[in-house]
């Protein structure tokens, strides 16, 4: 029986999706066609719903956002790489829907909303897993995401860590909802194979 | 032997002096918005449009060299002739420059203008703010008022300065200056006060009478320094209790102008991660570390 080679430990989609990021940071011309821009989308542009989340245009925001994201979604992917593209794909479609319905925003960037689900479906993972430390962890960070989550959408919270450039403020709507996409993508148990998986990916 | 006596009975009282005002310099927010004679116009409801542009200026002063009132001088005063120096151009654009860094902080505040002094004229009112808002594309103003009050005294040391030498060795004058700055932050359409923070400083100083007038100016722009960062210190609450106030609808509470906010068109929402997120990484991060060395 042949053991996996190191290599395929590695998270590939992980490490494509925030070269992708880094890429959009460093060529703005790109940059304009993938950003999350209301009248581009409402013209019929839909994959900015979508590729808008890796759009950062700003150095500082891209390296906070982006470092978080590799962190979160190696997680993810080195336990399950289809559990990690449902939750980012959840993430992005509800802060996209919540950006669209409930803000007059008429640009979006930044990728903490998928941040913000995958912590949370982190969150989810722990306070299920059966076991008292984890279990009580998870419970106090997903309280805490909610609270903060809440405190952004009053406007009472200036949580970027990073100063933002003029004529941008932190959208609260965004991640609210990229976390409750993240959940909800989370929410169903995982499979056997998939559980499997992770203890081989982890062995 | 009674005119020795008389004599040195007149050089303690005049070396002694006793603490009254030995100079003041003051721009008051008041003086300039409110001239004498002006009515004042109640403020109307206010509408911030995001991103926000703001003006950041001293507050003319409306006193004139030599206009600084004095009280009796100590008698040696007129060993270095006590005038306090003005607040020029390049130290109050120092000071600005800090109250600025502490505003571009701000969320949805686009930008920050210096306004220099010679735009502002001593009693403009808000005439000459409209003009500031017309010339510069700025919807707030905020105005740093100041009052400094230098006192001096001469202790019993100064008796060295008969000697002539004294003068330049012994420190004989005591010092105290007080300064008092206060930011206003006013919307200029609407008339309405946003918020104020204010600081204050206290510094106690002696001198020799030869470096009297250096010691003063010193104590001066350390003054202004030290009540500039506590004022600085203050300008992050004053501005978090405004902004839960105006969620209420009112400027501040019931009675004062309404306000509402909009965004301009435009305006970017960004997904920019917390500490939170951060620290969540991080902790998952090293979970899993820990449970790689504790795999057998």
């Amino acid at each position: 029986m042949s053991t996996p080679s190191r290599w395929a430990r590695l998270p590939i989609a992980t490490l494509y999706l925030v070269a992708a990021g880094v890429v959009l940071e460093l060529a703005p011309a790109a940059a304009a066609r993938f950003i999350w821009e209301r009248g581009a989308i409402a013209a019929g542009e839909w994959w900015r719903l979508l590729s808008g989340h890796l759009v950062h245009g700003s150095r500082a925001l891209a390296g906070t956002d982006l470092s978080t994201l590799l962190v979160l979604s190696a997680w993810w992917e080195l336990r399950s790489r289809a559990r990690l593209a449902a939750i980012l794909l959840a993430s992005a479609l509800c802060a996209s829907a919540a950006l669209w319905l409930s803000t007059d925003y008429a640009r979006y960037v930044g990728s903490s909303a998928l941040s913000s689900g995958l912590a949370a479906a982190a969150a989810l993972d722990g306070l299920r897993s059966g076991r008292r430390g984890l279990a009580l962890g998870g419970a106090a960070a997903l309280a805490l995401l909610a609270g903060k989550w809440l405190l952004e959408l009053g406007g009472s919270l200036p949580t970027s860590l990073v100063v933002l450039p003029p004529g941008t403020r932190v959208a609260g709507a965004a991640h609210a909802c990229g976390g409750l996409g993240g959940l909800l993508a989370a929410w169903p148990r995982r499979s056997r194979a998939e559980r499997q998986a992770e203890v081989r990916a982890l062995a | 032997m009674n005119r020795m006596r008389l004599l040195g009975l007149l050089l303690l009282t005049g070396l002694s002096g006793c603490y009254t005002p030995s100079s003041m310099r003051r721009a008051e927010v008041l003086d300039f918005l409110y001239p004498a004679g002006t009515e004042v116009v109640p403020p109307s409801d206010v509408h911030l449009v995001l991103p926000l542009r703001v003006g950041l200026a001293f507050v003319p002063s409306n006193e004139r060299p030599g206009d600084t009132p004095r009280g009796p001088r100590p008698l040696l005063d007129s060993l270095g002739e006590v005038e306090a120096p003005e607040l020029h151009e390049s130290q109050r654009y120092a000071l600005m420059q800090r109250v600025r860094d502490s505003f571009l902080k701000v969320e949805g505040v686009q930008r920050i203008d210096i306004v220099p002094t010679e735009f502002l004229r001593p009693g403009g009112g808000f005439q000459n703010l409209d003009q500031l808002r017309a010339l510069m594309g700025i919807d707030l103003i905020a105005l740093i008022s100041y009052e400094q009050v230098q006192f001096g005294e001469v202790n019993a040391g100064s008796m060295a300065y008969l000697t002539g030498v004294g003068g330049v060795i012994v420190e004989g004058n005591a010092n105290e200056t007080n300064t008092f700055v206060n930011t206003t932050v006013f919307d200029i359409p609407s008339r309405a006060l946003l918020f104020h923070a204010a600081g204050r400083s206290h510094v106690d100083d002696g001198s020799t009478a030869l470096e009297l007038n250096d010691k003063l100016r010193g104590d001066s722009g350390q003054g202004f320094q030290e009540a500039v960062d506590a004022m600085v210190g203050q300008l992050d609450g004053a501005l978090a209790e405004f902004r839960e106030q105006s969620k209420s609808g009112t400027v501040r509470g019931l009675g004062t102008p309404a306000i509402d906010v909009s965004l301009a068109p435009g305006y970017t929402g960004a997904g920019a991660c917390g500490a939170l997120e951060l620290a969540l990484a991080l902790v998952l991060v090293a979970a899993g570390l820990a449970a790689r060395r504790s795999a057998p």
